[in-house]
């Protein structure tokens, strides 16, 4: 067990995700997978430092069909199937991450937000989907919550000693918990509201909550760190 | 209201393929070249017939073939036009002889579907078709 952080379940749907975690620990993540009879793929982005190489080394490493488009719709579609690796789960262990990170960080985001998008998708059919990509302990070090630098946790540290309140009043009749913390601004992103839900770190009406898509309704109160989101009616 | 547009779109569909028997000129598309429509089946030239059990699929709210039919469409390459996410969704059409989905895929726009954009490779290409509210 790595010292940064706890791995996530890997049997556990719930827990499907995008995780930063050190080099060291994809041998420990395989292995663990392997024993729980998921289908392991390894992406080495060794030197890998844009999208196009990215998509195909992908198209490599998935066995990706002939078919594949070589572009990012393309890899979010063939992301939610993975058909032709029949297993009942998924983990994909990406090695060597930091370089794609530093040369092209909106592809890096993009890449994060597919990821989550198909670790999502497995969820609502209740199938483990976990990706792993592996970075330098000073970026690992938050390990597992696979938050994007965009969302860093800094607003909702301790340090703040009042709880601050925000209202947010619907659209209609609920808003999707991710889009929630996207729409308050407290993340930039709906793919980062879910990597925040994911861990663990927003609260529901006083309880943990991790559908990161979740419906959230009138009337509820939604916590994350020392911020409290009353959601209102709309009035319209 | 979803039935009820879609049989516009299907009444649009095949008013078109007639005025095209009568006329014989093609007009020019929209997004892409030809606009031709089967006047047997109202169906547009560039859709395969594997496309119509797909858009009726659609015009029904399924049940659908794929569990991935239905799946918001996330647009990443930006080669729709920018919309809220979740305004697009896809919907695989069958190629046959394929061991997988294939690339071939009609994506709506609003929902009921206001706008349909054809794909068959693998999201390189779109081809509109349908017609705005």
């Amino acid at each position: 067990m790595s010292a940064r952080g706890f791995d996530p379940e890997l049997t556990r749907p719930a827990q499907n995700g995008v995780y930063f975690v050190g080099d060291d620990d994809l041998g420990r993540l395989a292995r663990t997978a392997a024993r729980d009879e998921l289908q392991v793929c390894r992406i080495d982005l060794d030197g890998c430092h844009d999208r196009h190489v990215l998509l195909q080394r992908l198209a490599l490493a998935l066995t990706l069909p002939a078919s594949f488009g070589h572009n990012w719709d393309a890899l979010a579609d063939c992301l939610r199937d993975l058909g032709w690796l029949p297993a009942w789960g998924h983990v994909l262990l990406f090695e060597h991450a930091d370089g794609l990170r530093r040369a092209a960080a909106a592809d890096f985001e993009i890449l994060l937000g597919i990821l989550d998008d198909a670790a999502t998708f497995a969820g609502e059919q209740d199938k483990p989907w976990f990706a792993f990509l592996a970075l330098p302990d000073d970026v690992s070090g938050r390990s597992p919550a696979a938050a994007p630098k965009a969302c860093d946790p800094e607003p909702f540290s301790e340090s703040r000693k009042t709880m601050q309140n925000i209202e947010f009043e619907l659209e209609g009749d609920y808003v999707e918990l991710n889009m929630l913390i996207k729409l308050t601004g407290l993340c930039d992103s709906g793919g980062a509201g879910k990597a925040i839900v994911a861990s663990g770190a927003v609260t529901v009406d006083g309880k943990m909550e991790l559908r990161k898509t979740c419906k959230i309704h009138a009337g509820q109160q939604v916590v994350l760190g020392e911020v409290a989101i009353q959601v209102l009616a709309d009035s319209r | 209201m979803r039935r009820l547009n879609s049989v516009l779109l299907l009444v649009a569909m095949v008013v078109a393929g007639v005025l095209w028997q009568q006329h014989g000129a093609a007009p020019a598309g929209a997004a892409a070249g030809t606009t031709t429509a089967d006047t047997t089946s109202g169906r547009l030239a560039f859709l395969p017939p594997e496309a119509t059990a797909t858009l009726a699929a659609i015009a029904r709210g399924g049940p659908f073939a794929y569990r991935q039919d239905g799946m918001v469409f996330g647009n990443y390459e930006h080669r729709l036009p920018a919309q809220p996410r979740g305004y697009y969704r896809e919907y695989t059409v069958p190629t046959p002889g394929a061991g997988t989905r294939g690339a071939r895929r009609i994506i709506t726009g609003g929902t009921p579907p206001a706008v349909y954009y054809y794909t068959d490779d693998h999201y390189r290409s779109f081809r509109r078709f349908g017609r705005r509210q």
